[in-house]
């Protein structure tokens, strides 16, 4: 009775391995195969030849995979699953060895590579997120400080601004004037000795070949706004003037800049 | 997996969920895959052969089936044995189908690519169930050797 069971089964594998039974029968073979080890050879040989059968090489689009990462990384972030897999080799038969060895190293490949990425990604968006906080810190002090401050650091950032380092031969220091293209200007960086009480520094443009006063800037300039004609912008000039300035210049340049 | 799953559905995002699904189920259970039983590939493809099959024989994906079959014949004029035999297979698997005797080799593309029982293929070919579920076990231990001894090709 028993051998005529495994007769009668034994005559489904072969649907068995391709799927092709009805419900009842597929239970009534598997509760046979959970006993009877020579058909469960004879099915696995079935399966390795449907299996070869399919042999066509159809690669699943790439969002096939970067789905299969999301999945796998929102459950687990580690790599412990590929750890498993190896694992999972147990008795291991020559047959199968090179193709468990290297369809595990294909998915530790495929999995690390997508990993990496994703730490990449997430490294970019952090140096993203570093990069804003700073513009943030950065927009921060600047609204902290004075308005001229601010003015300053709005103008060196306007792509039409001209930056003006004003230095001479003889001196050591030098003044960096900014001017943008409507013709407002900040001397916003000096490192020029500072003058007696009585004398100040005074800024001349020279413009269309003629030297206008562009503002007294005190004895010992900070950031000072002035305004200027930007059309035919030649150069500019820091002379030293008694305090208060003086409508014409008769002494020679302290530092000067002249365009190129 | 992907490649058959699309094969037997016939529908390429039925197929991407598949793919996943199997290879999802094995990341999450590994050990339900014991080498000693067989090649990762064929475990694989079993488990993608299974899934593709119990879809299509619910409702939903039958129906999406049954048009691109329909479209299928309409349009070409060519049967669907014809379509399969004729889709990207591989030449050494063309060569071990062809050393099988005609009778079995319908039988395999019947139960295997258009995801058949062995009934439905006996009433499709006209043939005796019994005829078939023997032709079915014949045509794979035929294939088992030259088809394995030809190596694998991409999942």
């Amino acid at each position: 009775m028993q051998h005529q069971e495994h007769l009668n089964i034994q005559e489904l594998l072969g649907a068995y391995a391709l799927d092709a039974l009805d419900d009842n029968e597929r239970r009534v073979v598997e509760q046979h195969l959970s006993e009877c080890g020579r058909c469960r050879t004879e099915v696995d040989e079935h399966r390795e030849a449907a299996a070869a059968l399919s042999g066509e090489t159809v690669p699943p689009p790439e969002r096939v995979w970067s789905q299969i990462l999301v999945e796998i990384n929102a459950e687990a972030p580690e790599l412990a699953p590929v750890v498993s897999l190896e694992q999972a080799r147990k008795p291991i038969s020559i047959r199968s060895l090179g193709w468990v060895a290297s369809v595990a190293a294909a998915v530790v490949v495929a999995l690390s590579a997508g990993l990496i990425t994703q730490s990449e990604r997430i490294g970019d968006l952090k140096s993203q997120l570093a990069d804003q906080e700073q513009q943030i810190e950065t927009l921060a002090s600047a609204l902290q400080t004075d308005p001229l401050q601010q003015a300053v650091t709005a103008a060196l950032a306007d792509p039409g601004a001209q930056v003006a380092n004003l230095t001479a031969g003889g001196n050591s220091g030098a003044m960096l004037i900014v001017v943008l293209p409507d013709g407002t200007g900040y001397v916003f960086q000096n490192t020029l000795e500072a003058l007696p009480e009585d004398s100040t520094y005074q800024l001349w443009a020279v413009v269309n070949d003629k030297v206008i006063s562009a503002g007294v800037l005190g004895n010992q300039p900070d950031i000072v706004p002035f305004h200027i004609d930007p059309e035919g912008l030649q150069g500019l000039v820091i002379t030293q003037e008694v305090a208060g300035g003086v409508p014409q210049s008769e002494a020679d340049p302290f530092v000067a800049w002249f365009k190129a | 997996m992907y490649g058959l799953a699309r094969r037997i559905l016939r529908d390429e995002s039925l197929a991407e969920e598949i793919t996943q699904e199997v290879f999802l189920r094995l990341w999450n259970g590994p050990e339900k895959f014991d080498a000693a039983r067989g090649s990762l590939r064929s475990f694989l493809l079993a488990h993608t052969h299974g899934r593709s099959v119990d879809l299509i024989r619910s409702e939903t994906a039958r129906r999406t089936r049954e048009d691109t079959d329909a479209r299928l014949e309409s349009g070409s004029g060519r049967s669907i044995e014809e379509e399969v035999w004729d889709m990207a297979l591989a030449d050494y698997v063309k060569d071990a189908l062809s050393a099988l005797a005609v009778d079995e080799r319908r039988a395999i593309e019947l139960a295997y690519f258009g995801g058949h029982t062995y009934r439905g293929t006996a009433e499709i070919l006209g043939e005796p169930e019994g005829t078939i579920k023997s032709r079915i076990r014949s045509g794979l231990k035929r294939l088992h050797g030259p088809l394995t001894a030809a190596g694998v090709g991409d999942l």
